[in-house]
């Protein structure tokens, strides 16, 4: 079957269509089992993904495809060590975007079922954590602090160690 | 009320914005990032927080209440090796658990009339005198696995790691002259013992006695009485002195105890070799393997070591009070407090522990991890 060849059409929630070979679409678990359903021939409709990520996930998807492509072509001659290093590092690359965007990649990863993609954002925000002190990650999130001053004083000496600045 | 305030936000925002319909569209996910970060599902929290260290977990759970109970649900605390204790004679064994404080017993008779030579990976080799046999024993299952006679006429002998893993290897060294080491190597399955000497090529004539192993990445790493380190490739058999000079004690060098004080670990692909000659300060050398050269450390970043004579073990994540810490294999006040040193605090907790470490029941002393969990021992001491 020379899958390669042939392509598939999602849908966005802003309903944007966004064309993807099916060896890219193989990258997601949920597109796979939505294609066994539907056919290649309709339109999947991915409507949880808006348009700015799922531009974002397709490039994933397509590198990612290439990559598989290579490695099958020569054997895995081609690829080596170095080609895995590589994909690492685009991977990384890739992920450097606004926190916005990486949020939104993390849901698109868990909803499309793309394992690899997921691993690679959740560690991309770990990354952002390490190191810092709780005020500074409330600030790079945003997010509100909800402790009365009593609860985060008993917070802090439960585990005085963790809080001691160098 | 909040609701109201949110879509009041988002209307000036887009009100003060130019009709270019791009602008607008980047307004309208930055207000809604005010929102995303705290709406993050839990399960995508959590595999976020899971890749985090025990310190950095911590902090996070600090965040908000939601980024607790998340923190909470993936923290790992790494569990502590316990102290076990042989005696000379007799079958009753004790293990001091470290983090409880707490001591247990239990009888082994498959131990009587054998010496202890090395732990790792939850299980103990030991020497049976009588039938100059070297046999691996597990304490938490009490399984025996049998190994191929040998004589062993020397203090050291190691593996590397669990026998119930594949390539398991045993290694033994012994000093013979200055100038030859005679290495003996088995492998799990194998019929018997092999046994080749190497020419030992030290820059002089020294004590070139070995009695500290440790295999890591694949070698097998020995430091002499001097501060000399060997390298056995069990692989290529081909057995190395490094040409790195032993490193420098600066206080006390002519301590009785400087020769036994030492203790040699791995920790986070280097090689540690920790000096407690001194009673007031600990000293740890890690090896530059490209420099050539020990570098002297007065942290352990917060890892902590498990030290005894014949193996020593680091581990990372321990509970809060035991970071950045050495323990020793000494326990005091009944079985309740064992002897450590902290590279925060700088000091020995009890003050300035100076201990003849050679001396100090060296072969019935060692520290070994017990499988997650492990409630075997019911009958506290």
């Amino acid at each position: 079957m020379a899958s390669s060849s042939k392509t598939i059409t999602v849908v966005s929630s802003d309903g944007d269509e966004f064309e993807m070979t099916m060896k890219a679409a193989e990258q997601s678990k949920l597109i796979t089992h939505m294609l066994d359903e539907f056919g290649v021939s309709d339109k999947v409709p991915l409507y949880n993904v808006n348009s700015e990520t799922m531009a974002k996930v397709m490039e994933y998807c397509k590198k990612h495809a290439d990559h598989e492509a290579a490695k099958e072509e020569d054997g895995g001659a081609a690829i080596g060590a170095g080609g895995e290093e590589e994909l690492k590092k685009w991977d990384d690359e890739f992920l450097k975007v606004e926190n916005g965007l990486l949020f939104n990649i993390i849901l698109a990863a868990n909803y499309l079922e793309i394992k690899s993609l997921l691993d690679s954002s959740c560690q991309a925000v770990a990354d952002m954590i390490k190191g810092k002190t709780p005020e500074q990650i409330r600030e790079i999130f945003n997010i509100k602090n909800d402790f009365t001053p009593e609860e985060e004083a008993k917070l802090r000496s439960e585990n005085e160690w963790a809080f001691q600045e160098d | 009320m909040l609701r109201k305030r949110r879509r009041t936000t988002m209307k000036s925002l887009t009100g003060t914005v130019s009709n270019n319909g791009r602008t607008a569209i980047k307004v309208k996910n930055k207000a809604l990032e005010l929102q995303t970060w705290s709406d993050l599902p839990d399960e995508l929290l959590e595999l976020i927080l899971s890749r985090l260290t025990l310190a950095d977990n911590v902090r996070a759970s600090a965040v908000c209440k939601r980024w607790h109970a998340s923190a909470s649900a993936v923290r790992v605390v790494n569990q502590s090796p316990w102290l076990m204790c042989i005696p000379k004679f007799g079958s009753w064994c004790e293990f001091y658990d470290p983090v409880h404080r707490k001591t247990y017993s239990w009888e082994f008779t498959e131990l009587t009339g054998s010496r202890l030579c090395y732990a790792k990976d939850g299980w103990l080799l030991l020497y049976r005198y009588r039938s100059h046999r070297v046999f691996f024993f597990n304490p938490f299952t009490r399984e025996v696995i049998k190994l191929p006679r040998y004589e062993m006429t020397c203090q050291i002998i190691a593996f590397s790691c669990a026998p119930t893993s594949p390539g398991c290897v045993l290694f033994a060294v012994d000093h013979v002259t200055p100038l030859f080491v005679v290495i003996s190597t088995c492998h799990l399955g194998d019929s018997e013992w092999t046994t080749l000497s190497y020419r030992n090529r030290l820059p002089f004539v020294s004590s070139s006695i070995w009695n500290k192993v440790v295999f890591f990445n694949g070698l097998f790493y020995c430091l002499s009485l001097t501060g000399w380190i060997g390298v056995f490739d069990p692989v290529k058999r081909v057995w190395n002195v490094l040409a790195v000079p032993p490193p420098k004690c600066p206080e006390n060098v002519l301590a009785k105890n400087w020769r036994e004080g030492k203790f040699m670990t791995e920790h986070e692909g280097d090689i540690l070799v920790i000096y407690a000659c001194s009673s007031e300060k600990l000293i740890i050398f890690k090896l530059d393997q490209i420099k050539m050269e020990w570098e002297k450390m007065d942290t352990l970043e917060g890892a902590t070591v498990f030290a005894s004579f014949l193996s020593s073990h680091s581990k990372t994540d321990m509970p809060g009070i035991m970071r950045n810490s050495v323990y020793f294999p000494k326990v005091r006040f009944y079985g309740k407090r064992c002897i450590s040193y902290s590279f925060d605090d700088c000091r020995y907790y009890p003050r300035k522990q100076c201990h003849d470490w050679g001396g100090q029941k060296p072969f019935e002393n060692i520290w070994i991890e017990p499988p997650k969990n492990f409630s075997g021992f019911l009958d506290e001491s």
